[in-house]
C-alpha cells in the first residue's frame, strides 16, 4: 500500500502540465540562462576553499625558510593554511588520516645544493582526490623557486657589473660575455631581509629583466624537480581545478528545483487533507504510519526522478560534466531527494493549506538557495554567510556535486550525504509528529 | 432485527465547544438510519468517531461485537465512508481514481476489475470511465464518490450529506443508489439537513443539535411529537369578517386564526375537509387566491423541538 501510494501520488504530479513546467521546463531554461550569462565569472575566480599544508623542513638554508613563511604563510594565506612537523611520519599519518590535505617534504640541504646548481626536489603528497590542491602548492613552490633563480641571477650578474662598469655605462648589453661570479658571491649579496617574489625584478632595467627570463629559459628549468606522491583512494581518477558555471549553476539549481518538485508534493498533500482524502485513506485500513510512508516515498519518488531527468537532460543537451562517478551521482541525488522530501513533509505539516503551502515552500526555498550558495557561488559570500550556508541542504548538496565533478568519487562524498540524510530524518521527524496528529 | 451499531454516552469536545455531547444510540443491521440536523449539530464529528477517524473523548462504541478504540481495524472492515468533501483525485481518470481505492481496501488482480467495472455502472458513468474527474460535473463526482466506498462489499455505508450542490438527477441516482443497497441488505447511515432526503430514505431517525440527539424514532413516531394535525393555509383578496365564524363550525376543525389576508385553519384532515372549507368561502363571497397544506413534517419536529428552523 506504500507503494500504491507513492506511485499515484507520482502519477498525478508527472501528469500536473504546470507541475512539470516548473519541475523540468524552468530549471533547464534557468540552468541555461545562469550557466552562461554568469559562467565567466568562474574563469576569473578561484572557488577554491582554504585547505591545510603540513612542511616537513629538513633544510636548514635561507630557501626554505623564505618559502614557508613568505610564499605558504604569506601570498600562499588566502588558500594555504600551513603549519610545521619535524617528524615525517607523523605527517604522513596526518594525511593518511585526512588531518590535512598534503605534505610538502624539503629535503635535507635544499637550500645548498639549489644555489650550488645541483638537482634538488620537494616532496608534495596528497590525496588522490586531492590532486588539484597538490597542483596548488606545486605552482606556488615551483613559481619561488623560478623567482629565487632569476632574483640569484640578476644579483650575480648586477654585482659584477656594478663594480667593474662606470655608472654612465650600467646599462649596456655586455651581461652575456661577462664570466660568472662565484656562488658564495653571489650567496652573500641576496638581501635577506626583502620579499623574493616578483617585486624586486621589477626594479631592474627593462633590458636586464629581458635578460633574466632569458636565462631562467636557459638555466632554470630541470633545477627544481617534484616528485609527487599521491595516497591512493583507489579511484585514481583524474581531477580538474574548478568548475564552469554552467557545471556549478546546474548543480545549484538542480537542488532549488528538488525543492520545487518536493514542495509540488508537499501542496498535493495538503489538498488531499483538505479534501478529507487522506482521512477516507484511514478508512480502508491504510495505518496512519503506512499512510505517512506512502506520501514521504511519493515525495522521495517525485523528485528523484526529476532530478535524475535534469541530470540526464543537462549532460546531453548543455555538455554539463557530472563527473566520472555515476554510482556517486546517484547517491548525492538520492540523499538531496531526501532531504527535501522530509523538508516538504515538514513543510506539508506546518501549512493549513494549500496557498499556505505554497507560501511556506518559496520561502524556505529561496532562503535555502540564496543562503546555500544556489545564486553566487559561496567564496563569493562574506565570512558569516558561508559559516551559516552550513545549516542549509543546499550547501552540503551542491558541495557534492561540486566535488564528484571535480573528479571525486563516491566515497569522497559521503560527508556531504550523511549530512543531507540527517537533515532529511530531522525534517522528516518533524513532519511526521505533526503529519499524524493532522490527519487525525 | 441485530444490533449492528450500539453508541452509548458519546462525547468529543474541541476546546470548549462539545461537538457530540452525551450520544446514545441503537443502530440495527440492515436499517436505513438518518441523522438529521442543522450544520454544526454533530452529525460529522459523530461518523468521524464511528469510521474510527477520530477518537472519542468519553463513551463506547460497539460495531459487530467489536470495540472501536480495541478492534479499530475489525471495524474499518465493516464499513464504507463517502465522506462530505470529493475525496478523489480531479487529475486521475474515474477508473483509476477506482482502482486506487479498490487498492486501498485490499483488492487486486481480477476481482479488483470486476468490482471497479461494477463501480462504474452503479455510478452510471462506465462510458466515462477514461475521463479525468476534473472534466466531470459535481453530481458524477459525487457518484464516483459513492462507489468508491463500495468496492469492497462492505456491510455498512456511512453517508456524510453526499449530495451536497448536485443537479436533481444525480440526486435521485444516489438516492435511489441507497435505496438499492439497502434492499440487498446494507445497513446506510445517511446524515443530511436536507429534511425530505431523510424523509424519503430512512426507515428510523435521530435529529441532532448541538452536538445532542434530541430525538429518536421513525418518522410516524416523530411526526406524533407535534401532534398529527394538518395544517391548511388560504391566501384571500379580502374578508366579510364572517369567515372565522362560520369555518368554525365545520365538524373537524380544530382552530382557526385570522390574519390581513390568510387564513390558518389546524385540521385533523385537511382532505375530508378541504372541499366544505371551500364552499363556506364561496357562500360568503369571498375570492380565494391560494390554498396550501402543511402536513406534520421533520421541519415541524426540529422547529417544536428546538424552536428554529432545521435550516437556520
Amino acid at each position: 500500500m506504500i507503494f500504491q501510494i507513492a506511485m499515484k501520488d507520482l502519477k498525478i504530479v508527472f501528469r500536473d502540465k504546470k507541475a512539470l513546467a516548473i519541475m523540468l521546463v524552468m530549471p533547464a531554461v534557468i540552468m541555461f540562462i545562469l550557466g552562461n550569462a554568469l559562467g565567466p565569472m568562474f574563469e576569473d575566480s578561484n572557488p577554491i576553499e582554504r585547505f591545510t599544508v603540513v612542511v616537513v623542513n629538513k633544510d636548514e638554508g635561507i630557501l626554505s625558510q623564505v618559502l614557508i613563511n613568505d610564499v605558504f604563510r604569506k601570498h600562499g594565506s588566502d588558500v594555504l593554511n600551513t603549519f610545521l612537523e619535524s617528524d615525517e611520519d607523523k605527517a604522513n599519518e596526518m594525511l593518511k588520516n585526512k588531518k590535512v590535505s598534503s605534505v610538502v617534504i624539503i629535503p635535507e640541504g635544499f637550500t645548498r645544493r639549489f644555489f650550488e646548481g645541483y638537482d634538488t626536489n620537494i616532496g608534495v603528497k596528497t590525496q588522490a582526490d586531492q590532486q588539484y590542491k597538490a597542483s596548488i602548492v606545486k605552482s606556488l613552490t615551483e613559481g619561488f623557486c623560478r623567482q629565487i633563480f632569476l632574483y640569484w641571477a640578476a644579483a650575480s650578474s648586477g654585482v659584477e657589473v656594478l663594480s667593474e662598469v662606470p655608472k654612465e655605462e650600467r646599462l649596456n648589453t655586455h651581461f652575456m660575455n661577462k664570466p660568472s661570479t662565484s656562488k658564495e658571491k653571489v650567496l652573500s649579496e641576496v638581501p635577506k631581509e626583502e620579499g623574493i617574489l616578483g617585486e624586486k625584478s621589477e626594479e631592474f632595467p627593462p633590458d636586464l629583466n629581458s635578460l633574466m627570463f632569458d636565462m631562467q629559459q636557459k638555466t632554470g628549468e630541470g633545477i627544481l624537480e617534484f616528485y609527487e606522491d599521491i595516497e591512493s583512494n583507489g579511484e585514481g581518477q583524474e581531477k580538474h581545478e574548478t568548475v564552469s558555471g554552467m557545471q556549478y549553476y546546474s548543480a545549484a539549481m538542480l537542488v532549488m528545483f528538488i525543492l520545487f518538485g518536493a514542495s509540488t508534493g508537499t501542496k498535493l498533500m495538503v489538498e488531499e487533507r483538505q479534501s478529507n482524502t487522506l482521512g477516507r485513506l484511514l478508512t480502508t485500513g491504510v495505518g496512519k504510519v503506512s499512510l505517512v510512508a506512502g506520501k514521504f516515498l511519493g515525495l522521495l519518488l517525485i523528485t528523484f526522478t526529476q532530478a535524475m531527468i535534469l541530470i540526464v537532460f543537462t549532460r546531453f543537451s548543455y555538455g554539463v560534466d557530472w563527473g566520472r562517478s555515476i554510482d556517486g551521482v546517484v547517491i548525492i541525488t538520492v540523499c538531496a531527494a531526501f532531504s527535501g522530501s522530509g523538508l516538504g513533509m515538514m513543510i506539508g505539516s506546518m501549512a493549513k493549506t494549500s496557498s499556505g503551502a505554497e507560501g511556506l515552500s518559496q520561502l524556505f526555498i529561496q532562503t535555502f538557495t540564496i543562503i546555500g550558495g544556489g545564486m553566487m557561488p559561496l567564496y563569493m559570500m562574506p565570512g558569516f554567510l558561508r559559516v551559516i550556508a552550513k545549516g542549509t541542504l543546499n550547501w552540503w548538496a551542491v558541495n557534492g556535486y561540486y566535488d564528484l565533478m571535480l573528479g571525486s568519487g563516491f566515497t569522497d562524498i559521503l560527508p556531504c550525504c550523511g549530512v543531507l540524510v540527517l537533515m532529511g530524518v530531522l525534517y522528516l521527524g518533524i513532519g511526521v509528529a505533526r503529519f499524524k496528529t493532522q490527519v487525525s | 432485527m441485530m444490533t449492528f451499531i450500539d453508541i452509548k454516552n458519546l462525547c468529543k469536545s474541541y476546546g470548549n465547544k462539545k461537538a457530540v455531547d452525551n450520544v446514545s444510540l441503537v443502530i440495527e443491521e440492515g436499517e436505513v438510519f438518518g441523522l438529521l440536523g442543522p450544520n454544526g449539530a454533530g452529525k460529522s464529528t459523530l461518523i468521524s468517531m464511528l469510521s474510527t477517524l477520530l477518537k472519542p473523548d468519553a463513551g463506547e462504541i460497539t460495531v459487530g461485537g467489536y470495540g472501536i478504540t480495541e478492534k479499530p481495524s475489525e471495524i474499518k472492515k465493516f464499513f464504507g465512508l463517502v465522506p462530505q468533501d470529493i475525496a478523489l483525485y480531479p487529475t486521475l481518470t474515474a477508473k483509476e481514481n477506482l482502482l486506487f481505492w479498490g487498492r486501498m481496501y485490499g483488492l487486486s488482480g481480477r476481482l479488483l476489475k470486476e468490482r471497479v467495472e461494477e463501480g462504474l455502472q452503479l455510478a452510471g458513468l462506465s462510458d466515462r470511465a477514461k475521463d479525468k474527474i476534473e472534466s466531470f460535473s459535481g453530481g458524477m463526482k459525487r457518484r464516483i464518490n459513492v462507489a468508491a466506498a463500495l468496492l469492497h462489499h462492505p456491510k455498512a455505508i456511512i453517508m456524510d450529506e453526499p449530495t451536497v450542490g448536485i443537479d436533481p438527477q444525480s440526486r435521485n441516482h444516489i438516492l435511489e443508489t441507497v435505496r438499492r443497497l439497502n434492499r440487498e441488505g446494507m445497513t446506510v447511515i445517511y446524515t443530511s439537513h436536507y429534511m425530505e432526503e431523510v424523509e424519503f430514505l430512512c426507515t428510523r431517525i435521530a435529529i441532532m443539535d448541538q452536538g445532542r440527539v434530541i430525538a429518536v424514532g421513525n418518522k410516524e413516531e416523530l411526526q406524533k411529537l407535534v401532534g398529527e394535525t394538518d395544517t391548511i393555509h388560504i391566501g384571500v383578496s379580502s374578508m366579510s369578517g364572517k369567515e372565522k365564524d362560520f369555518i368554525e363550525k365545520i365538524e373537524g376543525v380544530d382552530s382557526v386564526v385570522v390574519g390581513e389576508d390568510k387564513i390558518t385553519i389546524s385540521v385533523k384532515d385537511a382532505d375530508s375537509i378541504l372541499a366544505s372549507v371551500i364552499s363556506q368561502f364561496d357562500a360568503l363571497k369571498c375570492r380565494i387566491q391560494s390554498i396550501n397544506i402543511e402536513e406534520p413534517n421533520l421541519e415541524r419536529v426540529f422547529l417544536h423541538l428546538t424552536g428554529r428552523a432545521l435550516r437556520d
